[in-house]
């Protein structure tokens, strides 16, 4: 009641005084309207980051979005191995001279089929050069060249400066056999997406100018641009851009679509969605995927994260993408690399100089010092209050401050590490894109026969798979009853079973529900048995002969069945199948079983 | 002006049937093909016999409510137009407490066109739906297993080429993988031209099975397994969504149908058993899955 003629009260008054009533009105479309605008998407700090003293997390953070920008604008760091994405072109002839300019237009031809070349979209060009205009493989030349010096020379495209001309064009032409993957066909399709687009225009080297196009013709090449900002002719054998980065602008918003309501902005899983899902969604940040073709500490090659996408998780909360397109999907993949690339950056350098500057390093320093001085007050006591009555030299304060006063000549470092780690990140992705990184047996499969699933179930009990998977494939074996210990702090967990490195509990896979999430072919098991799992307890079995991970894998592979030798060829083959099932191996693992107990 | 309001309102019945007549023609709400029909050719019909069945029984209802929804209004319009033109304030309005025949007769005839469409749509429902209706030779070649789950289609085929001998059989099938089973997810490989039936499952929470164009529709509940029967009887491809909000990735819940004749049924079914046991070496035939490792693609370029 009280509260009705309240209100009532609140009306009357509001009655008495409309502007009161209007300036209410008015203030609740504005706040509707906000309410209503997207959240701006911003990249969250780890908690490495964000357990930095105040100017190491600053300075750290400042360094990776200088490198690596925020969700709005991306800056496209060609020091990392990407496709940022756009149509190449090399100018052919300037149709300028021939008077075919109309006002305010230029066109000229140009030849779209050549190789990629790739440069840093820069609107605020003036002629000096940092080290990220370089195509990567140019990159490692001026970076050998210059050691570990962080300043950057100026230098012309001539050769004037550091570097001779040759040098330059050893490293141009090995950036062009590197780039050569990042082609973009020109299709009408695609010629008519790029008109009002940005061009730039790359002589050789480095950006020249930059406009828009105007008008694309994909047969004839010829290319007309608006003629603002673009006063000198066009030389022929000008590199051209068109659209440059477009890929990972594109893979952006596939990514905050589909994405980034599990995987988070940042990529660090922690979307909005993440705290309801178990398995909890992947963090890309440290570089672990774990159903990947290379090997255990290898970034996954762009195949698998293209496969995982299109054919999701099962078992997990991952969906499948497969009705995406596929250069949506590339698209993605790009981001997600882009992402992960980044995540790993922020991680290292936190990690780097989380070593002295974190406020953990800081508060135990204090603790000790407090300690000590405890001690010494308290032997002071003892001996009677003789001598001098000991003083806390190390205060809080000074601790701290002495800390901030090194960190000062220290952050001058920072520009280094993220050279040497950017290096590294960039050398890891790299390598993981080649054949040769990828695992493939150097046999083919073992026939699924019931002797070679025998002797799989001999290796699996012989190489302790059982520990975790348990002796009939069920994911319950002893160690998910025994308390594991965390390998950062020594301490065992507070739960019985195996945890992840992420610090998650995590259950060995159940073999016998035929659910396999990196993939049901033959190879994929091949490769987790071969390599493991990143960022799992599941070591890596490469030590095993090919014959003896195929014969394992066929074990694997006939669990979910009710009868152990379902599927096997009846005709006994290969010796009498039949009876080396029911002789041989029942005793055997027995036997086995009892030893691994003994143990 | 009470004339003008009378107007007004008439003016919307008006529009909507205007609006649906035209919208039957522009092919959107129910989608149609000029195919083949009872032996007639470049008939404009469904994609799938069954989808023609219940198109037509569709349009016989809209016909009914039409005329109803017309001759209503029709009258409505006439007494309030009429009223509208009484301008005397002061004349009394007359009451009066309806009409017993009237009443009854109104409520017969709905009864009676509402008993008549639930006896003609007999045929086609059990059709649709009653197991004991689907042919013998599809019930004992089930196509495939689905397994809806938050967001996805997961699919599984029997092993190429196998018959299931009776009923338990496919239940034994279903009850767990067997060894030769194919998988695919969220692409749904159909031979055209011959009654088919898939099994329906769900691993979380209800879902629905929904190809618009063939107008076929079945939830999907957890706990039970069930069979859905239907024919393509074009090639190509078909959408397949998730007809019942089954969470906040709904609207993602995607696959596609794809349709294809017998002989590129099986090829396409054989090239997903040979992209599922690859090993590294064994080369897949298709230079095309060889150098992308992806199934789904492989069937993308088939």
């Amino acid at each position: 009641m009280h509260m009705n003629s309240k209100i009532a009260c609140c009306f009357r008054r509001a009655r008495a005084a409309s502007p009161w009533m209007t300036g209410l009105a008015s203030a609740l479309v504005i706040v509707t309207i906000v309410g209503c605008s997207p959240p701006t998407a911003e990249f969250s700090s780890s908690e490495e980051t964000a357990g930095l003293l105040p100017p190491a997390a600053r300075a750290v953070k400042n360094a990776v979005d200088e490198h690596f920008g925020t969700p709005d604008t991306i800056v496209a760091w060609l020091r990392m191995p990407l496709a940022f994405g756009g149509v190449t072109g090399v100018v052919v002839e300037d149709k300028d001279e021939s008077g075919s300019e109309t006002a305010g237009s230029k066109t000229f031809k140009v030849d779209f089929s050549g190789p990629a070349m790739m440069v840093k979209y820069d609107q605020n060009f003036d002629g000096e050069l940092s080290l990220n205009e370089f195509p990567l493989s140019l990159q490692e030349v001026l970076v050998e060249k210059r050691g570990s010096k962080s300043t950057f020379e100026r230098y012309d495209r001539d050769g004037n400066g550091s570097f001779s001309a040759e040098e330059i064009e050893k490293a141009r032409i090995k950036s062009d056999e590197w780039e050569t993957d990042t082609i973009s066909a020109l299709t009408e399709e695609t010629a008519n997406e790029l008109v009002g687009k940005t061009v730039t225009f790359a002589d050789g080297l480095y950006v020249k100018q930059s406009t828009r196009i105007a008008d694309l013709d994909p047969e004839t090449g010829r290319l007309t641009v608006t003629a603002k900002g673009f006063e000198k002719p066009v030389e022929a054998g000008t590199r051209i851009v068109v659209d440059f980065g477009e890929k990972l602008r594109h893979g952006r918003t596939a990514y905050m679509q589909h994405c980034m309501h599990c995987h988070g902005v940042t990529g660090d899983g922690n979307g909005p969605t993440a705290e309801y899902l178990n398995p909890l969604p992947r963090d890309y940040r440290q570089g672990w995927f774990k159903f990947a073709s290379t090997g255990q500490n290898d970034p996954p090659h762009t195949n698998d994260l293209d496969r995982i996408i299109r054919q999701g998780i099962p078992g997990t909360y991952m969906p499948s993408f497969a009705l995406l397109k596929e250069a949506e999907v590339a698209s993605i993949v790009e981001y997600v690399r882009w992402l992960s690339m980044r995540g790993n950056l922020e991680l290292s350098l936190a990690g780097r100089m989380s070593r002295e500057y974190s406020e953990a390093s800081v508060q135990d320093e204090i603790d000790t010092a407090e300690a000590r001085y405890q001690q010494a007050i308290e032997k002071w006591e003892a001996g009677g209050q003789k001598g001098e009555e000991p003083v806390l030299e190390k205060t809080a304060t000074k601790v701290r401050k002495d800390r901030l006063a090194d960190l000062k000549d220290d952050l001058e470092k920072i520009p280094g590490y993220v050279d040497r780690y950017a290096d590294q990140i960039a050398t890891n992705w790299k390598q993981a894109q080649q054949v040769t990184h990828s695992i493939y047996p150097s046999e083919p499969r073992t026939p699924d026969t019931a002797a070679s699933r025998s002797r799989g179930r001999l290796l699996y009990l012989r190489n302790n798979c059982h520990n975790c998977h348990g002796v009939t494939g069920e994911g319950n074996g002893p160690r998910t009853r025994e308390f594991d210990k965390d390998p950062v702090t020594n301490e065992p967990y507070p739960t019985p079973g195996l945890y992840n490195k992420w610090g998650h509990p995590i259950e060995p896979r159940n073999l016998t529900v035929g659910m396999y999430r990196g993939g049901r072919r033959p190879l994929d098991l091949y490769r987790r048995i071969h390599e493991g799992m990143p960022g799992t307890p599941m070591p890596p079995y490469g030590k095993l002969e090919d014959q003896q991970i195929w014969d394992l894998v066929n074990y694997v592979m006939s669990l979910p069945y009710e009868d152990p030798m379902a599927g096997t060829p009846s005709e006994s083959e290969e010796e009498p199948a039949e009876e080396n099932v029911a002789t041989v191996q029942e005793p055997q693992n027995k036997q086995l079983v009892a030893e691994n107990a003994d143990d | 002006m009470k004339r003008l309001w009378v107007a007004f309102f008439m003016f919307w019945p008006l529009l909507a049937v205007v609006v649906c007549w035209f919208a039957a023609d522009m092919n959107w709400w129910l989608p149609r093909h000029n195919g083949t029909l009872g032996g007639a050719e470049g008939v404009t019909t469904a994609f799938s016999p069954i989808g023609q069945r219940i198109d037509d029984l569709f349009h016989l209802i809209l016909i009914i409510t039409s005329v109803v929804f017309v001759g209503t209004h029709i009258a409505l319009g006439y007494v309030v137009w009429t009223g509208a033109k009484n301008v005397d304030e002061d004349k009394k309005s007359i009451f009066t407490h309806g009409s017993h025949n009237l009443e009854v007769l109104w409520t017969i005839i709905p009864a009676g066109i509402l008993l008549f469409i639930a006896l003609y749509q007999m045929d086609t429902w059990a059709e649709y739906r009653v197991k004991g209706t689907y042919p013998e030779k599809a019930l004992r070649t089930p196509i495939a297993e689905i397994t809806a789950r938050q967001f996805e289609w997961r699919i599984r085929y029997p092993a190429p080429g196998r018959e299931f001998a009776n009923d338990a059989e496919v239940d034994k099938w279903l009850m767990g993988p067997q060894p030769g089973d194919l998988y695919s997810v969220n692409e749904l490989h159909v031979p055209t031209n011959r009654p088919v039936i898939v099994h329906l499952r769900s691993m979380d929470v209800q879902h629905s099975f929904f190809v618009p164009k063939l107008r076929v529709k079945q939830d999907a509940v957890p706990g039970s397994i069930i069979p859905i029967k239907f024919e393509v009887t074009k090639p190509g491809e078909y959408e397949l969504l998730c007809a019942e909000l089954c969470g906040w990735g709904h609207y993602k819940m995607g696959a596609k149908l794809i349709g294809r004749s017998a002989q590129e049924h099986d090829a396409a079914i054989e090239q997903l058993k040979q992209d599922q046991d690859y090993d590294g070496i064994t080369q897949p035939a298709d230079p095309v899955a060889n150098q992308t490792e992806s199934t789904t693609r492989v069937a993308r370029t088939n």
